[in-house]
């Protein structure tokens, strides 16, 4: 039902299925590699301003209110969603050569009364492609935001 | 009415059209003739707006554009199917874009050339995708049926029995543009024949003309080319005497 339903969005006979998946595997690597990042530098952000004592408790320098890290100086490894962007981009193009492979099927497009076919066939697999990534995007920011609040103390939390 | 006035086009410095201005009523089937490179499937593209081109090309005194667009088809020997999807699968999405297009006229045609309906195109053979191109370029529903070189690889059989089909099945209305080298074969098919040579029209003539005249096409079209027909024998001639 729900292939149905893409196969209108993509160029006739074109096979979707590789591209979502590769965008899912592109997504979760590159999630798994942001939190880590993230994870990492909220840690290196926390070392010299807190003090480790015998029971594990680790406190925060009163006074280092600003040499904690803020929320958004933590998210500098979310660039690495510029892949998947430059990967929709590409799929778009090659959407478009794909109606030259072993056919001028572009001559069909191109003669359609509704213009708009062949750019909403080749286009909208890039918009889903983006849309996941974004959704992806927020919903990791939320995660990485809920840890950072989890572990920094509320009164040395700065989102900026 | 399909009007060309003044089409130009060139690739580069090469010039594929030159001024050409010619004109298609509804109801002919014409041979457009000429070798390879003198123009003809320029001339189609442009009036598919396929290319790019000077001049203008109307039809019933409008410009081609989405509007009327569904007037033409084409079918082509470069093919304009797509070769992942049935033929089931081409129909369906023709009737979404082409009201005009004919259920009747599509399956009495795949019957006719007893082509499986549910197996995709790139598993026909070259013979069978030709034939199905020029299915779907009848059936679309259009008053212009643009056919360029279409049957580059179909046995004689099967083109005679294709141009048999089409005087059969054909309203009217429609016009067929038909491109081809095979003069011969299709000059008792045709009505009219229009020659074009290094982008320019060399001949316009009805097959009726050529009768009252006591002419024939495969002449006319000789004629038109300069075609010398002691070439080959002085060729032969001059290589016997070499050796």
């Amino acid at each position: 039902m729900m292939k149905k339903k893409l196969e209108k969005y993509y160029p006739l006979g074109y096979d979707f299925r590789p591209e979502i998946i590769l965008t899912a595997l592109m997504c979760i690597f590159i999630s798994a590699w942001v939190f880590l990042m993230f994870r990492a530098g909220l840690n290196l952000g926390l070392e010299p301003v807190t003090q480790e004592y015998a029971d594990g408790v680790r406190i925060i320098e009163e006074t280092a209110v600003n040499k904690v890290p803020t929320f958004v100086s933590l998210l500098g490894a979310f660039e690495m969603f510029a892949l998947v962007f430059i990967f929709a981009a590409l799929t778009a193009i090659y959407r478009y050569f794909y109606h030259y492979q072993h056919s001028k099927s572009i001559y069909l497009m191109k003669r359609l009364p509704r213009r708009s076919e062949l750019y909403k066939r080749c286009l909208s697999g890039s918009a889903l492609i983006s849309l996941i990534c974004l959704a992806v995007m927020t919903g990791l920011m939320a995660v990485c935001f809920i840890e950072y609040v989890s572990i920094v103390p509320e009164e040395f939390v700065r989102i900026f | 009415m399909l009007e060309i006035k003044n089409v130009s086009k060139s690739y580069g410095t090469k010039q594929a059209l030159s001024d050409v201005s010619v004109s298609f009523p509804r109801g002919e089937i014409v041979g457009l003739f000429g070798e390879n490179g003198a123009g003809k499937t320029t001339l189609l593209k442009s009036i598919l707006r396929l290319i790019k081109f000077q001049g203008s090309i109307t039809l019933d005194g409008e410009e081609i554009s989405c509007n009327n667009i569904e007037k033409l088809s084409f079918a082509t020997a470069e093919h304009s199917f797509i070769p992942n999807l049935t033929p089931s699968a081409h129909r369906d999405f023709y009737k979404e874009h082409f009201p005009s297009f004919s259920d009747k006229r599509f399956n009495s045609l795949m019957e006719f050339f007893s082509l499986p309906d549910n197996k995709p195109l790139r598993s026909f053979s070259l013979g069978q995708k030709n034939q199905f191109e020029v299915i779907m370029a009848l059936s679309q529903g259009a008053d212009y049926i643009l056919i360029d070189e279409a049957f580059a690889g179909n046995d004689i059989f099967n083109r005679e029995d294709f141009y048999k089909v089409l005087l059969g099945i054909l309203r009217e209305n429609e016009t067929v543009i038909l491109s081809t080298h095979l003069i011969e074969e299709v000059s008792d098919f045709i009505g009219r024949a229009v020659l074009i040579r290094s982008g320019e029209i060399i001949g316009d003539v009805t097959t009726l003309e050529l009768m009252e005249k006591g002419d024939n096409l495969v002449s006319y079209v000789k004629r038109a080319y300069n075609y010398r027909a002691d070439r080959v024998s002085k060729a032969l001639g001059e290589l016997s005497e070499g050796e």
